[in-house]
């Protein structure tokens, strides 16, 4: 009878493979180099560090082994599933076998081979890696994602319109042709259902026809009928020829049946690898069974895996002893020839892997279009951030009281007319300071992602990041000197409008970079946020207008500060040093602009320096956040 | 076949011991049970006031307003949530709703416990009676997610609860006893003294949390307790443990329904009663070891060994066991009608039958405990509820208010300022004026930020434990805002300190102390308007972008920038708490005498420098006042905005 069963659903598979083949985009067709993933006596450790008192010499370094001695082998056309509990080392193997171990971490011992061979970038290019977090942007669509994860990971072997159908494919083939024009939204924004993200995360993977891919907990969080659509689209990749490894924390039943093989972790080390179908007899035949008859095998495995079994008189640590023991001496023995077993079959097809390697050792696109997609994706994920209501808003009434506030102030109200230029660059210093500030923080996952990934260089993601806000953050402090300026009555020539406005602009784009630089440096908003803070506003103090006789020995923070620089320029372009304004009560009097208190410490001299230091710190600030991005994304080369 | 079960009468005696309760609790075990249990604890408390919870033809229905982008064109005016839910739940039962996402159930736990704010129609009974304020605080409802306070350790956030929700006929010592009790039966006593934690910190597991969240509502001994998803999240070793206590407490008595979403097979085999729901419809109702037995004479089993609950889940997605292949829409929807109407055949009619058969026994004795119970309002006084929350709240925010993040970026502040103005001499005024309003502008900012986020931050909190009857608004409001005095006052303390003295202001005591005083007054007045602004919207993006172009506005208004305002707009500069903090502060620091040396000997009246001259230095009483309005009138409108915040 099982014997029937399981020839249906051999048959099932293929008859379908012959099918897909006239297809010429399917993702279920066959995979272009098969790849035999084999781990041997795998073992990892990590320091931990043990502070049990507040001060730091109580620190004690130990270290702590979260993978003790694995092997194992999965073949094209297999799905290897790892169970195990929480903290049993299931995410750890995943991220030993798909090369993602990152720098410093721990210490990795054991061999991991691709068809007999260590990890080349060439395998690193056709291996998809899916998280257990979706790293997605949540303004974009289902569609844009998968096009632009398409036109920054195919190789230009496609073309571009060959691209974009590879893509509409995928889409089609996970069943999100429904939803294609649906953001995939986020925590504070609706979009996709969790499922759909899931998919597309998977998607964005299958998009290279990887040989070779890995799943973190693909099926978390979602329910039934969403768990058993993934695994069901993991079946069929598996079977076109790919080699397919996911951990997996609490399968359903039916989820379990579908597995090829199955390795069973606890805390580090291994109860079962062999074929899924046979777990629950190796189990019984070392004195393990469920007690009642209607069982979810997943459930039951877990729980031995815990150390929980029907025999109460056994203590949990006794039993996961007792297990890992059995695992010895019944299993390991043959896990090890199945792995040896296959070293003659991998040396065959060494001609056909050296054509994969010219064709998938470079990057697959240039620079140029890395750098195309990449502004595109951005301008088109930020364009609701950017111009958001609230926003926009704030600027104009912000403006507009500005300009009813200084509305027509003339030069005779000398004093009033600075602080107003001074509260223009206070206020375009903290607020891009605080724009760019999140830019990098919030976007770390989805760099950390694609990068670990190879579907970029870190240089024209930042150069897009940094043309790609260039207009958004020009227009806002445009509108917002042209109300006002006018408004308050400020000087009427245009030229001086337009050398204001330069100014402003300059102003605003250096705060920014002082925003990115220390979102870089600091990668957490928090931090980060509270540290520019005091940073711009002792810049501002500093910058002549609060403070005019500032002490010889704290006035170096002047010749740093954003405030002092763009204060300086804004007066130069409103004044000249003979200028003359009314001065007395009665009007009569008539003074130099050059000798008003709040002007004569501030100077007429030096307004190209002034410009200088400016530029030098717009050019500065983004290289030190440039610099600080490359940590990002770096991972242990195999 | 159901056990019929009647709710029986406690002893005359008013012993605690429920007749008949032992024999049923042997019989469900033997059934049930597949694994060996644990045996009862002699302290785990009986119930005292059993609950029969009855629902009969429970119909739901929402208003769909917006066209749902995927579906395109398609459109509904109304959606049926839930489609006629019949049940019953005895005390010491324990029924499971089980169903995919989107099924209703907890739409229908929502409904069992009182909470579904709009209209439903049916009937929802216990003990014959419909849903009152004495049911309510007989009633623990465990939400799906653990509204917790993060920097709270298990044992203060149990206690504080128990203060809260305890009567006042216990004692302190008695309602600490309590929770000692409920932590030994949760199994949390390794990690009592641990901090909850929250996304920014680690603290707890994931099942210790929905421990204590179980133990907030067992505090009260409920005798109908309902939990939503108590499992999601969890690994299978977790969620065993919180069923097996869930289902203890259901052996003690008490009535005990949960929606749980995709149980493993161990969790299953310890349910009593199962209602399987697909699409707001009931397609199962009964004992849950019965269920495939149900399913396969309708021609639904499966050869394979399955998780019952697995092929329960696929039956209710329309997808018929033993199927390799995804099967259609089409084919879904024609399992689904097939089991909705095998359930109308097979099951509703003898429901209905058995729950007027129910119906016909009397509750007399529940009656007259039910009259007592209605004279009791709040469990505790006013002043009590004020100081038990005004001591959970110093501890909660003890780390938030002196995080180290806000003292460094005080305290760098004011170091760096005090260095920029060293030491300013008297004939700097233009500088002295400037630091003076600096004062005001920093503190009149500062607190509003951090104010802004107070109440959309508790909300959650807030909304969950007034639903549950907890205490007044107003007592938690006055906590909220005396609990916060002295660690907001501390900071601005030490900063005017620092950067007076290092500035070089009027080396006078009493000038700074009366200094000192204006900038703490300010700090309350900004603290009230964030205060009124997070109230108000709720929405901490939108309140911080209002309080950003507030301070904007009150920044330039303020009398330094601009200091002839037109007079069109200068109503503006009275809106602006730093006027009047910065026209104190030049007040208290100079008078119309005083002189000071404008250029090389020679020496001007300080009244008539134009930044102070177009402020004044006279009348300072009328600013005290206005800024008294100001204090009382925003924290006013805070409270009356938390009263607008509707309870679920």
């Amino acid at each position: 009878m099982d014997n029937q069963e399981v020839s249906m659903d051999v048959e099932t598979p293929i008859a379908k493979t012959n099918d897909d083949r006239s297809l010429p985009f399917s993702i279920f067709k066959k995979a272009n180099n098969p790849v035999t993933l084999k781990f041997e006596n795998l073992v990892y450790t990590v320091k931990l560090k043990d502070s049990q008192g507040c001060f730091g010499k109580n620190d004690k370094t130990e270290e702590r082994t979260i993978l003790k001695g694995l092997t194992g082998i999965v073949k094209p056309g297999e799905i290897l599933a790892m169970l195990g509990p929480s903290g049993s080392g299931k995410t750890s193997l995943l991220t030993a076998l798909g090369g993602r171990v990152g720098e410093g971490k721990g210490k990795l011992t054991g061999n991991i081979s691709y068809n007999n061979k260590p990890l080349s970038k060439a395998v690193k290019r056709t291996t998809g890696f899916v998280t257990q977090d979706d790293a997605l942007y949540p303004n974009l669509t289902v569609t844009e994602t998968l096009v632009f994860t398409a036109l920054l990971r195919l190789p230009n072997s496609f073309k571009k319109q060959e691209k974009i159908k590879q893509a509409k494919a995928v889409m089609t083939e996970l069943g999100l042709d429904r939803c294609k024009d649906t953001i995939i939204g986020g925590p504070f924004l609706r979009g996709v259902s969790g499922g759909e993200r899931k998919r597309v995360s998977i998607g964005q993977e299958i998009l290279i026809n990887p040989s070779l891919l890995f799943l973190d907990e693909p099926t978390s969080g979602l329910d039934s009928t969403t768990a058993q659509r993934i695994v069901s689209i993991l079946w069929e990749l598996a079977r076109g020829g790919r080699t397919v490894v996911t951990t997996i924390h609490q399968p359903s039943s039916r989820l379990f049946y579908m597995f090829d093989k199955l390795l069973l972790l606890s805390e580090g080390n291994p109860v079962y690898f062999g074929l899924g179908s046979n777990a629950m007899d190796y189990f019984a035949s070392v004195g393990y069974s469920p007690l009642v008859e209607r069982i979810n095998p997943s459930d039951f495995l877990l729980d031995i895996a815990n150390g929980v079994g029907s025999d109460e008189s056994q203590r949990p640590e006794a039993m996961k002893a007792a297990l890992v023991a059995f695992y010895k001496t019944n299993l390991l023995d043959s896990v090890i020839n199945e792995v040896k077993g296959q070293d003659d079959l991998c040396n065959k097809p060494r001609e056909s892997s050296r054509v994969a390697t010219n064709t998938y050792g470079d990057w697959p696109t240039t620079w140029w279009q890395q750098f195309c997609v990449l502004l595109k994706r951005g301008l088109k994920q930020r364009r609701h951030d950017s111009f958001s209501g609230m926003k926009v808003a704030q600027i104009f009434i912000v403006s507009f009281l500005c300009g009813l506030l200084w509305w027509q102030t003339k030069i005779s109200r000398l004093q009033d007319q600075i602080g107003l230029l001074f509260f223009i660059s206070s206020f375009w210093a903290f607020f891009p300071l605080f724009q760019q500030i999140f830019t990098f923080p919030q976007e770390r996952a989805m760099l950390q992602k694609e990068r670990s990934s190879g579907m970029y260089r870190l240089s024209p993601y930042f150069l897009s990041r940094v043309v790609g806000d260039l207009p958004m953050e020009l227009i806002l402090p445009t509108c917002f000197l042209v109300i006002t300026y006018w408004m308050a009555g400020l000087n009427h020539n245009l030229a001086n409008f337009f050398v204001t406005l330069l100014v402003l602009l300059v102003h605003v784009l250096v705060s920014g970079g002082l925003g990115l630089a220390l979102g870089a440096l600091v990668m957490d908003q928090k931090s980060a946020t509270t540290l520019g803070s005091v940073i711009m506003l002792t810049f501002l103090l500093a910058g002549g207008y609060y403070v005019q006789h500032v002490p010889v020995f704290i006035s170096w923070i002047k010749y740093v500060s954003i405030g002092y620089y763009t204060y300086k320029l804004l007066i130069l372009g409103q004044y000249t040093a003979n200028e003359l304004y009314p001065c007395g009560d009665n009007g009569k009097l008539r003074c130099h602009v050059g000798d008003f208190e709040g002007i004569k410490h501030i100077g007429f001299n030096s307004g190209l320096v002034s410009a200088l230091a400016l530029t030098a710190m717009l050019v500065v600030y983004r290289v030190i956040a440039y610099i600080a991005l490359t940590r990002i994304g770096k991972t242990k080369s195999g | 076949m159901p056990q019929n079960c009647i709710a029986p009468r406690p002893e005359e005696d008013g012993g605690v011991m429920v007749q008949g309760l032992p024999d049923m609790s042997d019989t469900q075990s033997k059934s049930v049970l597949a694994f060996p249990t644990i045996t009862s604890q002699p302290g785990l408390q009986m119930s005292m006031y059993p609950i029969t919870l009855k629902f009969e033809e429970v119909v739901y229905k929402v208003k769909i307003e917006q066209t749902s982008q995927c579906m395109g064109s398609w459109k509904s005016k109304e959606k049926t949530i839930l489609n006629g839910i019949t049940g019953m739940v005895c005390p010491g039962e324990f029924l499971a709703m089980l169903g995919p996402s989107g099924s209703g159930k907890t739409t229908l736990l929502s409904a069992l416990g009182g909470r579904l704010s709009k209209t439903f129609s049916g009937k929802v009974m216990y003990n014959g009676q419909p849903f009152s304020g004495c049911i309510k605080r007989r009633t623990g409802f465990v939400a799906q997610d653990d509204v917790l306070y993060p920097h709270l350790t298990v044992w203060e956030t149990l206690f504080f609860t128990a203060l809260l929700r305890l009567p006042s006929s216990l004692t302190r010592d008695e309602k600490a006893e309590h929770v000692d009790r409920v932590i030994a039966e949760l199994g949390l006593n390794r990690c009592t003294n641990s901090m909850i934690g929250g996304p920014l910190f680690r603290g707890i597991s994931g099942g210790e949390k929905k421990r204590v969240s179980i133990g907030q509502e067992m505090l009260i001994n409920p005798s109908l307790l309902l939990l939503d998803e108590p499992t999601s999240g969890l690994d299978s070793t977790t969620a065993h443990r919180i069923v097996t206590t869930i289902k203890r407490l259901a052996s003690g008595g008490r009535t005990v329904v949960t929606t749980i979403h995709q149980p493993s097979s161990r969790i299953y085999h310890m349910f009593d009663k199962v209602v399987l729901l697909s699409e707001g419809s009931p397609i199962y109702y009964g004992a849950a070891s019965s269920a495939v037995e149900y399913f396969s004479s309708l021609g639904f089993s499966t050869s394979l060994t399955v998780n019952p609950a697995d092929l329960l889940l696929d039956l209710a997605n329309g997808i018929p066991p033993d199927t390799q292949k995804e099967t259609s829409e089409q084919e879904q929807k024609t399992v689904k009608e097939t089991l909705v109407s095998a359930y109308e055949k097979n099951i509703s009619t003898k429901l209905k039958a058995e729950l007027c058969n129910a119906e016909s026994h009397s509750y007399e004795y529940t009656k007259a405990a039910a009259k007592n119970l209605k004279s009791e309002q709040w469990c505790t006084t006013w002043w009590y509820q004020f100081t038990v929350l005004l001591q959970r709240g110093v501890r909660e925010r003890r780390f938030e208010s002196f995080n180290k993040l806000r003292i460094f970026q005080v305290i760098s502040v004011a170091f760096l300022g005090g260095l920029l103005w060293w030491h300013t001499p008297k004939s700097h005024i233009q500088d002295r004026t400037a630091l003076l309003f600096f004062f005001s502008v920093f503190w009149g900012f500062y607190p509003l930020y951090n104010a802004v986020f107070t109440f959309p931050q508790e909300k959650r909190m807030l909304i969950k434990e007034r639903s549950s009857g907890m205490y007044r608004l107003s007592s938690y409001f006055m906590a909220r805002n005396v609990g916060d005095l002295p660690l907001e006052l501390a900071l601005p303390t030490a900063f005017v300190f620092i950067i007076y003295w290092m500035g070089g202001l009027k080396p006078d005591p009493t000038t700074f102390i009366l200094s000192l005083l204006v900038v703490l007054y300010s700090v309350l007045v900004a603290q009230g308007l964030g205060l009124a602004f997070g109230a108000l919207l709720m929405n901490i993006k939108q309140a911080t972008t209002l309080a950003s172009v507030t301070t904007l506005v009150f920044l330039i208004a303020g009398g330094y920038y601009v200091q002839q305002i037109p007079p069109f707009i200068v109503w503006l500069k009275y809106l602006s708490y730093s006027y009047y903090c910065y026209k104190l502060l030049l007040g208290i620091q100079y008078t119309d005498d005083d002189y000071y040396e404008c250029s090389k000997g020679v020496w001007c009246r300080v009244g008539d420098f134009p930044a102070i001259k177009s402020m004044g230095l006279n009348n300072l009483w009328i600013d005290v006042f206005v800024m008294g309005v100001m204090l009382v009138g925003y924290r006013l409108m805070a409270y009356m905005a938390l009263h607008r915040v509707k309870l679920r």
